[in-house]
């Protein structure tokens, strides 16, 4: 059965081309090789006779394309068509997918046609497949012959019992051979997708083989030459998505991202939940396509243990932005302590996304900031503030300071990676005081952030000794090798 | 039947043992090859050899040589062997899923083959039965295609080359005329990124040129 890679993200299904002989399996493979270009498709292999006649089978490995970020690996084969070639026909149904059988139209063929799907229905019975397992498509070909019986007497004498889709096509002039294609291979995806899905495992109502195989609809007499796309309907599942839903988790997952950062509104006027944010996982749990594949998060998406993990249900204040007390550089380095008993999110974190929190308001840029002049760095280090109600005054250090110089000093925050130092004005102080200062606090956090010490200031001397020092050739095991006429007998040793 | 399901921790796993196999025993390429036809994971380089193909026929020779073991009264051949003049492949059945085909030059031999692949034989099937010891249930995977169709699929198929008319010809395009074939626009260029901060500038020249002291 099929293949799911996801390593390789790739699904690899096989596909069959099955029917009498000389009914056009390999043809359809031929057209199909060389009309797909050069760069989905691998060399067709065929082991035939010296008449062409196929031995044992053909196989043609085609790249279709991506679907949901997974690409399609589709191995195409062919069966000997004789009747004394069943062996080989078992051999090569092992493990199918689908099963494109190819009909000859002809009015005298229709008994091998019979014969031939009679042993086909063995072939995937001793297999112990069951009907609904392996998708059929019946593909008639050879509609330009003169004796071809009309599509209503092939539906009625062949296709009157299951109802399998079915297409026409004239294989040797490539008609019809890339829509039987197309459609056996969304009926092969499809019934992975059944299979695979959870929205449509869980699907509480409808029976997917009955949507899957519509009942018969009386076709006209004289039909133009097109594919008939219509007998295979997809089965539609809008409702049952809606009510696999739940708006609890999804309101327990969005909380911890609005108790996050500074509380304050984002620029735009929009508040940080409103706002588009990568998620990995929809509300159902399942991992959408174009994040990484994680292992553990793939196997664990059962009912019972979706995503998030439960949290308790507290309600948690965000810290204000004008009662916040002042946050040194180095506590506000990757992004600002959440509140102890606060959830953390896990889900994101985990991924490395940007924690986007919104920027800190600044004043209008014509206004100076207050209680100092233009120079916020260089000033002393001793904050005054601007508006101290007097009933705070008395809390003593962790009080709560309105707007004071080092809150502007802080770094803008902008995720966990960059730090975005506020405009320094260039005319203010002179230049290298402010070096030395923005010297020592970028080492500080970089040295944090990495869990590295400093660099000391002896490292230039041992970085050039480092570069002038050479690999000494005589310490490898090759310097060792004695060169020579003896080097065999030197060398023994050593391999 | 069930579906193989490889996830990155199962193509890992089989690589850890394979690896040191293709190196111990100096193989070309070491393959793990479902019965139906399937690369389960490679090791190994053979070139502009396509590895599928390889499959699907050593999987077509591995069956129908089942059918000769059963002729002579084999239940199954475990091993099968084809010398080349330069290549040789050997092909070790694993379990009931599963074979490891290896191909190898002159630079060792069979018996060393042999060898290896004996010494990582019980590795290699403890990984290979993780693979099918999954749950088909536990899998939840989205491939739902909609109205969609396959990309790589060409669309003129009711339309061969040969019915097509001969004339009148195609009209010239806006190329023929020395004319650009696609209308330039412009297109804003990326921001560039952001100046770091002022004190790297600062350390790194100071590292460049130390100070003198004299």
């Amino acid at each position: 059965m099929a293949s799911i890679n996801y390593a390789a993200r790739e699904i690899s299904v096989k596909i069959v081309y099955y029917g009498p002989g000389l009914s056009g399996k390999t043809t359809n493979l031929q057209i199909i090789h060389r009309k797909i270009p050069q760069e989905h498709k691998s060399d067709m292999v065929s082991l035939a006779t010296e008449t062409d006649r196929t031995l044992f089978f053909d196989f043609l490995p085609l790249d279709l394309g991506t679907i949901k970020g997974f690409s399609t690996k589709f191995q195409l084969y062919t069966v000997p068509g004789q009747v004394y070639y069943n062996a080989t026909r078992k051999l090569v149904l092992r493990g199918v997918d689908g099963v494109v059988f190819v009909a000859d139209s002809a009015a005298d063929k229709m008994p091998e046609n019979f014969e031939s799907f009679k042993n086909l229905e063995d072939n995937l019975a001793e297999y112990h497949y069951k009907r609904e397992e392996v998708p059929i498509l019946i593909q008639y070909n050879k509609r330009d012959l003169p004796n071809a019986l009309p599509i209503d007497e092939l539906q009625r004498q062949f296709n009157n019992k299951y109802n399998f889709p079915w297409t026409e096509a004239v294989a040797n002039k490539g008609i019809g051979v890339f829509d039987s294609l197309k459609l056996i291979g969304k009926i092969v995806i499809d019934s992975l997708n059944k299979k695979y899905s959870r929205l449509s495992r869980g699907a509480p109502t409808g029976s997917p083989s009955k949507t899957a195989a519509p009942s018969p609809a009386p076709q006209p007499a004289q039909r133009p030459m097109q594919p008939q796309q219509q007998q295979y309907q997809q089965p539609q599942q809008p409702q049952q998505q809606q009510q696999y839903q739940q708006p609890q988790q999804q309101q327990q997952y969005q909380q911890p991202q609005q108790q996050r950062g500074f509380g304050g509104s984002m620029p735009g006027g929009a508040s940080p939940s409103q706002a588009p944010k990568p998620q990995a996982f929809s509300h159902s749990g399942i991992l959408q396509p174009g994040f990484p594949a994680h292992g553990q998060q793939l196997r664990s998406p059962s009912p019972d243990a979706a995503y998030p993990p439960a949290e308790p249900q507290q309600q948690h204040h965000a810290p204000q932005e004008e009662g916040r007390p002042p946050v040194s550089l180095q506590q506000s380095f990757p992004a600002p302590k959440p509140q102890p008993s606060a959830p953390v999110n896990e889900g994101q974190q985990q991924y490395g996304f940007v924690n986007f929190e919104p920027l800190p308001v600044e004043p209008a840029p014509g206004t100076p900031p207050a209680g100092s002049g233009n120079a916020p760095f260089m000033s002393s280090g001793t904050p005054v503030p601007t508006v101290m109600p007097a009933d705070q005054k008395s809390e003593g250090e962790n009080a709560p300071v309105a707007q004071t110089e080092k809150a502007e000093q802080k770094p803008r925050v902008s995720n966990g990676q960059t730090v975005l130092y506020p405009q320094k004005p260039k005319a203010a102080q002179p230049r290298t005081q402010i070096d030395e200062r923005d010297y020592s606090v970028y080492h500080i956090d970089s040295a944090q952030q990495s869990g590295q010490q400093p660099p000391s200031s002896n490292d230039s001397n041992d970085a050039e000794e480092s570069d002038i020092r050479m690999p000494n050739k005589m310490n490898t095991p090759q310097g060792k090798q004695q060169k020579g006429f003896l080097s065999k007998f030197f060398n023994r040793e050593e391999q | 039947m069930k579906d193989m399901i490889l996830f990155p921790e199962d193509i890992d796993r089989l690589n850890t043992v394979l690896a040191p196999l293709v190196t111990k025993a100096k193989l070309l390429l070491a393959v793990l090859i479902n019965r139906d036809g399937r690369v389960l994971t490679h090791q190994g380089n053979l070139g502009q050899v396509d590895i599928v193909s390889l499959a699907a026929l050593v999987a077509g020779n591995t069956a129908s040589t089942l059918a000769i073991a059963n002729l002579v009264g084999e239940a199954e051949f475990e091993a099968m062997y084809h010398q080349g003049k330069d290549k040789n492949i050997y092909i070790d059945s694993l379990d009931e899923n599963t074979f490891l085909s290896v191909v190898f030059d002159d630079q060792t031999n069979i018996d060393r083959v042999k060898v290896f692949i004996r010494q990582f034989e019980r590795q290699l099937k403890e990984a290979v039965h993780l693979v099918y010891a999954k749950d088909e249930d536990q899998i939840d995977l989205d491939l739902d295609m909609g109205n969609s169709s396959f990309q790589h699929i060409p669309q003129e198929d009711s339309q061969p080359q040969s019915r097509q008319p001969a004339y009148p010809p195609q009209q010239p395009s806006a190329n023929d005329f020395g004319y650009p074939q696609q209308a330039q626009y412009y297109q804003p260029q990326p921001t560039p990124p952001a100046t770091p901060p002022f004190g790297q500038y600062v350390q790194n020249k100071r590292r460049q040129h130390p100070p003198k002291v004299e």
